[in-house]
């Protein structure tokens, strides 16, 4: 499916004092003045801001987020963004991406894009430092998940404790196995966690070694009666990921484990932060 | 295993990134992006519940854990150690720190290595104290009263230049203990000082019997049975 952006390019007000903005898609790794054409956010121009050896690849605009209460055009806003970084990227290799909607203004002499530059020489240092972390690399989503039926199930098969709870109840006048069918549940809740925390610790330290870099995200609700227990962002050399790919394939092919691999990805995950 | 970037299946995953992550600008610069995270909310919402932020049920708490050992992992990781250096303790803990007229204790963890005392702050990924262990030249262990009724233990040392760094920690007297064993298994002599503790203690300290404090401007001053 894809998703086109239809939207027109935003009509500028008639008022002269209109502030004018750049909205930035990425930092790129190459100190060239380039047009790229009409392919950003609602078919506006997108051409590079260069400073030095690096550039800011961005497209003219009100001093206004884009806001819609549209999920389609937000939808497709979204995509256009990420189609623009996905050029920068492919065109110089290493790019430093940022989160959608974001808009220099230019209040100062000069405008936006004297601002701009202005920014990119304060933070030369920096975006530079970042450019190197990143250089060749690209982001990898890691998320597995498990049937906890499937491990509440060998847990009461394995843990003595908890099938002797199990047998215990069925003994119980039925008042008092409710209240033993409550203990029970803890018990195999606590059980699950640990675990999971056993899984978490383990898969983490096997994939941790294909990785340049891991972030570990937050956990998030799955489908079909699965649990996600863990959600990693890995930096690994783009196109390099075999081994890293192998190694989920293990995890992938445990009894009740499933592994989504997802990527390359431009390394959002790790270009946040001072 | 190879990774899938098909446009549809992974939409939440592209959504997750270029919404809350990227290059962050900290710049009066940027105009205000307050309707952000509502368009991230909604969009996601819209996508047919694949998932909530909020609702992470049963596995919540675990999550936390889980991602808490992590970043403690990663931390422990953070501070730079010398070639070979071990740590033989480690522990929170913090510093008196005094410039001028500013004084504070400094929080972080407490490395006592094989070769050296640090006080490193892991959020700020920062050293804020250090000395190799044969700059040590004595140590005593000072009890200070403190206005919740219970003692509390500083561990003071002096140092080769004649500095004195006042350090607490979780469990002082066994960092004193460590730190004892660690300069005997260098060969290191050092001297007990009974007598830095009453450096400096005037601030910290509440007025005895028949000692009154004066306010003139910023500067307290004690004055000896001094009467109206």
């Amino acid at each position: 499916m894809q998703y086109v952006d239809k939207t027109e390019v935003t009509p500028r007000a008639e008022t002269a004092v209109e502030e004018e903005g750049r909205y930035l898609y990425c930092i790129a790794d190459a100190g060239e003045s380039v047009r790229l054409g009409e392919i950003g956010i609602a078919g506006n121009e997108v051409y590079t801001i260069p400073y030095k050896n690096i550039c800011a690849v961005v497209h003219n605009c009100p001093a206004q987020p884009y806001q819609s209460d549209d999920q389609e055009i937000v939808k497709a806003w979204v995509m256009t963004h990420q189609k623009v970084v996905d050029t920068a990227w492919d065109m110089w290799g290493t790019v430093l991406p940022l989160s959608f909607d974001t808009i220099i203004r230019g209040e100062s002499e000069g405008g936006s894009e004297r601002n701009v530059q202005d920014w990119l020489e304060q933070e030369y240092q920096g975006l530079t430092g970042k450019i190197e972390k990143v250089r060749g690399k690209a982001e990898y989503g890691v998320q597995v998940f498990w049937d906890p039926k499937l491990v509440a199930q060998n847990l009461t098969e394995t843990s003595p404790e908890i099938r002797e709870l199990d047998e215990e109840i069925r003994t119980k006048p039925k008042g008092l196995a409710y209240m033993y069918r409550q203990r029970l549940e803890n018990l195999i809740k606590r059980e699950i966690e640990t675990k999971a925390d056993e899984c978490f610790k383990d898969f983490y330290s096997r994939i941790r070694k294909h990785a340049d870099d891991i972030r570990v995200e937050k956990t998030k609700k799955a489908e079909q009666g699965l649990q996600m227990i863990m959600n990693l962002s890995c930096l690994v050399h783009r196109g390099k990921y075999t081994e890293l790919g192998e190694e989920l394939d293990k995890i992938n092919r445990t009894e009740g484990f499933s592994v989504r691999f997802t990527g390359p990805w431009p390394p959002y995950s790790f270009v946040g932060g001072a | 295993m190879e990774p899938t970037r098909n446009s549809h299946a992974t939409l939440v995953d592209l959504l997750d990134r270029i919404l809350d992550k990227g290059l962050v600008i900290y710049a009066d610069l940027i105009i205000s992006l307050a309707g952000v995270p509502l368009i991230g909310v909604n969009l996601r919402a819209a996508l047919a519940g694949m998932e909530t932020m909020l609702n992470y049920g049963l596995m919540k708490e675990w999550d936390e854990r889980t991602r808490a050992w992590e970043s403690e992992h990663r931390r422990e990781k953070a501070m730079v150690l010398l070639s070979g250096e071990e740590i033989v303790l480690e522990m929170l803990g913090s510093y008196y720190y005094s410039e001028g007229i500013y004084t504070a204790w400094r929080m972080g963890r407490i490395y006592l290595t094989d070769s050296r005392l640090i006080l490193y702050h892991p959020s700020f990924e920062q050293v804020l104290f250090e000395t190799p262990l044969a700059k040590i030249k004595g140590m005593t262990l000072e009890r200070q009263a403190r206005s919740t009724g219970k003692d509390t233990e500083n561990l003071c040392l002096l140092l080769e230049a004649g500095d004195i760094v006042r350090l607490h920690a979780l469990d002082t007297p066994r960092l004193e203990e460590a730190l004892e064993q660690g300069l005997t298994m260098l060969g290191l002599t050092w001297q007990e000082v009974p007598n830095l503790a009453l450096h400096d203690e005037r601030s910290a300290s509440f007025p005895g019997d028949g000692k009154e404090v004066t306010c003139r401007g910023l500067l307290c001053e004690e004055y000896q049975g001094r009467e109206r």
